[in-house]
């Protein structure tokens, strides 16, 4: 336990050193650091909590097997990591695009989303809102792979274009241009949802989720 | 600013990240005279609240402590397998000797190694190494998309030793010949190059994967777009499919 409070003002780049010596202190504290980020990443870009799962385990074993590869010459760590997860995301993608009926996924999805945005106080007010936000989390969903990643890094992990670039491995002028028309597809699609849903009709998203 | 203008700054006005204060003033004065780009606006204001609403609702969201627990179980199995990661300090002779014969075993493999990848690239002929270019990376190629591109150059020299036996595993049975759209084989077999069945982006992640020959009816070249001459329908061709590990089909090849 002092280990881990030790650890916690530590750089990623110097716990990994740490790993590379065997510190199973080390290696568990970098993993509590990052392991959230990894997993919401893939858990956005899947839309599946086992895939998500999957990626958090793979991308932490490549980090533990081959950590010596990280050069912070060329990114942060928190960066290579997000590449790492990208790469097993996508074939993640590819395999369940081949090999899983649609149906399933979807009922899996709404299993887990029921349960995890249901809260008490405003029933309404809560359901309205977890609509709207499913609404987001399908169109997102439904963009191209190169598209929705830019908006899970920019705009849920909140990163700036340069770390997206270093995590995408891409130019800065690609994840704008490719974010940007990301955004211009989603808005398409919510105002596409809405013109289709009459009860929704008028009403704001700003208004619903506020 | 014009209405062209307002759009490739829409998005950053919504999300607050808008250049500078002349862009926004700029923005502004457009917003109070066009009413397409206001409702504009309005919309990405909107996607902008559903995105933060919906980073929200996942902020908590965390690896199950299970992963945790393998992790760690890896963890500590590989620091057992492979002790001198763990330990700092080389405490004894043998310890020193056990060193001395894994740097020996691992020069005699490279040694071997090397060898073999020079004889094979000299009993490759140019043809074929055209011919290689055009079909889907082989397996270990793949292996490298596992890390972003920026370690991929580290270990650029080796790797091409090891495509070159990877490939001339691939092509074992082909002998010379300078064809443009074929490899001709050791006998009689004539190979054409591999057609994609999946996207090429599938290719790109395939990680692995190995060559099954089948045979089909001639019928099957129409659904995948090639000519066929119906009077020969109901005659079988072999081919060669490429399956991933993941066991889907990703490229084929015709074989005469």
């Amino acid at each position: 336990m002092s280990a881990m409070i030790l650890h916690s003002t530590t750089s990623d780049e110097d716990l990994l050193r740490l790993v590379s010596t065997g510190d199973e202190s080390a290696f568990t504290a970098l993993y509590r650091r990052r392991q959230g980020a990894i997993y919401r990443f893939a858990l956005h870009m899947s839309g599946s909590e086992s895939v998500a799962e999957d990626v958090t385990q793979e991308v932490f074993i490549a980090l533990m097997r081959n950590g010596d590869r990280y050069d912070p010459l060329k990114g942060s760590l928190s960066a290579y990591l997000y590449g790492i997860a990208r790469n097993h995301v996508l074939r993640h993608l590819e395999r369940e695009r081949s090999l899983v009926p649609i149906t399933e996924r979807a009922d899996e999805e709404e299993s887990f989303t029921n349960g995890a945005f249901i809260v008490e106080g405003d029933p309404l007010g809560d359901l309205t809102r977890n609509e709207m936000i499913e609404t987001v989390r399908q169109s997102v969903l439904a963009l191209p792979a190169h598209y929705r990643e830019a908006v899970v890094l920019c705009d849920l992990h909140e990163m700036s274009y340069e770390e997206a670039a270093a995590a995408l491995d891409c130019a800065v002028g690609t994840v704008r241009s490719r974010l940007h028309r990301a955004r211009a597809l989603l808005v398409e699609k919510l105002r596409a949802t809405r013109q289709a849903d009459p009860a929704s009709n008028g009403k704001s998203l700003t208004r619903c989720i506020a | 600013m014009n209405c062209r203008e307002f759009e490739t700054v829409a998005d950053d006005l919504a999300r607050d990240r808008a250049p500078d204060a002349a862009t926004r003033k700029s923005a502004v004065s457009h917003l109070e005279n066009c009413a397409a780009c206001a409702r504009r606006l309005a919309d990405e204001k909107s996607l902008e609240a559903g995105l933060r609403a919906l980073a929200a609702s996942y902020a908590r969201r965390e690896a199950p402590p299970r992963v945790e627990a393998a992790l760690l179980e890896t963890f500590r199995e590989q620091s057992k397998a492979a002790p001198a990661r763990a330990v700092r300090e080389v405490p004894g002779f043998s310890l020193r000797l056990r060193w001395v014969a894994a740097a020996a075993a691992a020069a005699a493999i490279l040694l071997i190694f090397a060898l073999s990848a020079t004889r094979v690239a000299e009993q490759t002929p140019p043809g074929d190494v055209q011919a290689r270019k055009d079909k889907p990376a082989p397996p270990e190629e793949k292996k490298e998309k596992d890390e972003p591109a920026n370690k991929r150059d580290q270990k650029a020299p080796p790797k091409k030793k090891r495509l070159v036996l990877l490939q001339a595993g691939l092509n074992s049975k082909k002998a010379a010949r300078n064809r443009p759209a074929t490899d001709q084989g050791a006998g009689d077999e004539i190979a054409t190059r591999f057609l994609p069945l999946t996207s090429v982006d599938s290719l790109e992640h395939m990680d692995g994967g190995q060559l099954v020959r089948v045979e089909m009816p001639r019928s099957a070249l129409v659904s995948l777009g090639l000519p066929m001459n119906i009077e020969r329908a109901d005659e079988r061709i072999k081919a060669d499919v490429l399956i991933g590990n993941d066991g889907v089909a990703r490229a084929i090849r015709f074989v005469r």
